[in-house]
């Protein structure tokens, strides 16, 4: 027994050694016929995109297989998708959308404007639905003849075009009774053909589309949640394309037949002070946190996938700009400002979900010991996140992703787990929303955002880049924020 | 007349511990791993937490013995202060296990039938239990630290100690020595203490060690999937478990702790070995135990 225990600890050390070699030889053997395959980290638990929550679903379903009145670039442009135009009357109250003829859903119907008309009322008067509170401003939804649908609000709401890009604006049909937790009825360039659950997800080319047709005849979504997995199976030639490169992997595509591209994203890694709990209620205190983290030095931790931030806002997003003058590595004043504050001998908990790892942990608990706080790390599970943290706001400092485009509402919002109460922010942000032309919705943002910069409500510690690693012949696969949308429309496979 | 008697001179146990090669080797790599402990209290070559991603994937050098890893920490002071969380945890469940090892061990061999069939049964059924999943299911009730650790290797190995002691001291409570304790008018439990258990002892000592061995490696396999030591503690199966996505890149940062780790395992189960052997009158008969 004794020996075996030996062997066993052996074996595991030549395991490892071995899954780090296996998959090395680069034995691509092209995609055959028009399939292209992608390796995606999170798989969605449900189909539903009416009810079940997570960018997992958008990825995939929204774009590919359905499509809403606009829709959104990567870049954060609004473009029509099922309407053929949209106006705003001046006054921001009305939306007009033209809807496009001859648009039809893969069972066979014709969309007509009761289908829009029922689509949007369904997530405006359901709030079961999800995104339901986006269309809160909303107050009627009427076809006004045969290609035209009118909204109607109650106040104006300069983020209602960016919210119907989302899910609150899909399409879809009204006479279909097909279960969407497993299928899919869309209008999109994409029949959702396979779920196969905890393995991968395949999309085909539809072959009726009233738009211009895929370039590819299959799409099939593969999920591996190991990041080392994924680089060793799109090595091995089992994948055509690999989507969140890990960045301290991205050296193993080396001299192979991919090629790594580095997109935008608006995923923010936060920080979190809990601004409601001593002494992090002290603004002295937050700067002293922030001073004493050089954040160039945890970008290049993570692999160098990342841009500093200095405020809540990432430059993809509307209202940014560049804050990080406000808070430069400067340990030396952070110890002053803790003085300051007379707090000595702090020991803070950070609370994180173990997905995140424990590189940028580890750099905190080191960067705070310089100015004598003390940092214990909590890695938790993410249920057990969303529960202490994000419901009972239970924590002194937390680290988590906010992937989420456009979500500085959460600064204007004191109930969330951040617990920013700012008047000034909410009455800013408000002032923003209801603004009815965008330079001065985004004016409005850009003031609030400084505020919670200057605030130092949280440690905006990068924004991240993320890394796509793309085999020679493949096209059009797009690289900004991918995490969120994959617009697969202009996909090609050359050979 | 007189006749000269030849005085026969059993070897002592220590003696023949010592001219068995392998049980040498687990007593040095204990007493090696004790000593990098206490000398990690006092000194380290560098801070074990400190980060400095300047200096980040240094080969070993003169400067950093075993090199740095990803976020430039020297990997060599991070292995020594690591061991002092595998020593903890190596000693905790010894004594852990000891303790459950002995209550089940005198309760399933000194008391009334009955109750001894219900001890040997429940013995059984936890052996049962993996040790990894003891701890686990323990880890996600408590949350992971060290002590969950101690206590999930030490009740899981201790119903195994007390399994293999169990019919040992039923032997030894049956000897005259013991009878002629209780004609003396001993107590059950200072006879349990003053005569029975230091006859055991051996056994226990042995079994005790292999649970060390059983201890370092439940340590790492519990750190590694972040069950074990908090993230800022540095300890041997976190360090693995940090560095083994770089393998294919940075090999030979994961192979200090492994080796590390495997050298230390080998030792404990090796001195088991030795102790036993040397201790054992039935020597060479196979032990059979389960984790």
């Amino acid at each position: 027994m004794r020996t075996l225990y030996a062997a066993l600890g052996i074996a595991a050390i030549s395991a490892l050694v071995l899954s780090g070699c296996s998959g090395q030889g680069d034995e691509y053997s092209g995609s055959e016929g028009e399939s292209v395959t992608v390796g995606l980290v999170l798989e969605p638990t449900d189909l539903d995109i009416r009810r079940t929550s997570g960018a997992a679903l958008d990825q995939v379903l929204i774009d590919n297989v359905y499509q809403g009145l606009v829709s959104r670039t990567p870049s954060g442009d609004i473009v029509d998708t099922i309407a053929a135009s949209h106006s705003i009357s001046d006054d921001g109250l009305t939306y007009t959308f033209d809807i496009n003829d001859g648009v039809t859903f893969h069972n066979g119907d014709d969309l007509t404007v009761d289908d829009v008309v029922w689509s949007l009322t369904q997530v405006k008067d359901d709030a079961e639905l999800r995104d339901h509170e986006l269309l809160s401003a909303v107050t009627k939804i009427t076809a006004t003849d045969d290609d035209t649908v009118t909204l109607t609000l109650s106040e104006p709401d300069s983020n209602l075009l960016w919210n119907l890009s989302g899910r609150a604006g899909l399409v879809l049909d009204e006479s279909a009774d097909n279960d969407l937790s497993t299928t899919a009825n869309g209008t999109g360039p994409f029949t959702l053909e396979e779920w196969k659950q905890g393995d991968s997800i395949t999309l085909a080319r539809n072959d009726d589309y009233w738009g211009d047709a895929a370039k590819v005849g299959e799409v099939v979504f593969v999920y591996i949640g190991d990041t080392t997995a994924g680089v060793n199976a799109a090595l091995a030639g089992d994948l055509d394309v690999l989507t969140a490169v890990d960045p301290n992997l991205q050296t193993q595509f080396e001299g192979t037949d991919f090629t790594v591209h580095e997109g935008k994203t608006t995923d923010k890694y936060t920080l979190a002070f809990n601004n409601q709990r001593e002494p992090l209620d002290d603004v002295r205190v937050r700067e002293a946190l922030q001073l004493a983290v050089d954040h160039a030095a945890v970008i290049d931790a993570i692999g160098g996938a990342g841009v500093e931030m200095g405020g809540p806002i990432p430059p993809l997003d509307p209202g940014y700009e560049d804050l990080t003058s406000l808070r430069p590595y400067n340990p030396k004043k952070a110890k002053s400002l803790l003085a300051d504050a007379g707090v000595d001998d702090l020991s803070l908990t950070l609370t994180v979900p173990n997905i995140y790892g424990t590189t940028v942990a580890n750099v905190l608990v080191s960067a705070y010991k310089q100015i004598g706080v003390t940092l214990t790390v909590d890695s938790v599970e993410f249920s057990t996140w969303l529960n202490d943290v994000y419901t009972n706001h239970d924590y002194d400092l937390s680290f988590v992703d906010h992937l989420e485009p456009r979500d500085f509402g959460n600064w204007a919002n004191p109930d969330y787990y951040f617990g920013y109460d700012n008047t000034d922010v909410q009455k800013l942000y408000t002032e923003s929303v209801r603004a009815t032309d965008p330079e001065t919705a985004n004016e409005k943002l850009a003031e609030a955002a400084r505020i919670v910069a200057e605030d130092h409500a949280a440690d905006w510690l990068y924004n991240a880049l993320t890394l796509t690693a793309i085999h020679e012949g493949i096209s059009g696969f797009p690289t900004d924020s991918p995490n969120a949308r994959l617009d697969l429309s202009s996909l090609s496979v050359t050979t | 007349m007189t006749t000269t008697v030849p005085i026969v001179r059993q070897r002592g146990w220590a003696r023949t511990f010592i001219r068995n090669p392998a049980g040498v080797f687990g007593l040095v790599t204990t007493v090696a791993l004790v000593s990098c402990a206490l000398l990690s209290i006092v000194w380290t070559p560098y801070d074990p937490v400190h980060t400095d991603v300047l200096s980040k994937w240094h080969p070993p050098s003169s400067a950093h013995l075993l090199g740095t890893d990803n976020i430039g920490r020297d990997i060599f002071s991070v292995l020594l202060a690591g061991s002092r969380v595998t020593l903890q945890v190596a000693v905790g469940s010894a004594l852990v296990a000891a303790v459950v090892g002995v209550v089940f061990a005198a309760l399933g061999s000194l008391t009334a039938r009955w109750f001894r069939e219900i001890i040997a049964v429940l013995i059984d059924i936890l052996i049962a239990f993996p040790t990894l999943l003891i701890a686990m299911m323990l880890a996600s009730a408590l949350g992971g630290s060290i002590m969950v650790v101690i206590v999930a290797v030490g009740i899981s190995f201790g119903v195994n100690v007390g399994r293999v002691s169990r019919p040992e001291i039923r032997r030894v409570s049956r000897s005259e020595f013991v009878t002629a304790g209780i004609a003396a008018g001993l107590g059950p439990v200072r006879n349990l203490t003053r005569h029975t258990l230091p006859n055991v002892a051996p056994v226990f000592i042995v079994q005790l060690s292999w649970c060390m061995a059983v201890a370092v490696l439940a340590e790492t396999g519990l750190s590694y999937l972040g069950y074990g030591a908090p993230v800022s503690t540095p300890s041997w199966g976190r360090v693995l478990a940090e560095l083994q996505s770089y393998i294919g890149i940075h090999p030979l940062s994961v192979v200090w702790p492994g080796l590390a780790i495997t050298i230390t395992v080998l030792g404990f189960n090796l001195l088991g070995d030795g102790l036993r052997d040397a201790t054992d009158p039935r020597l060479g008969r196979p032990e059979v135990i389960t984790a």
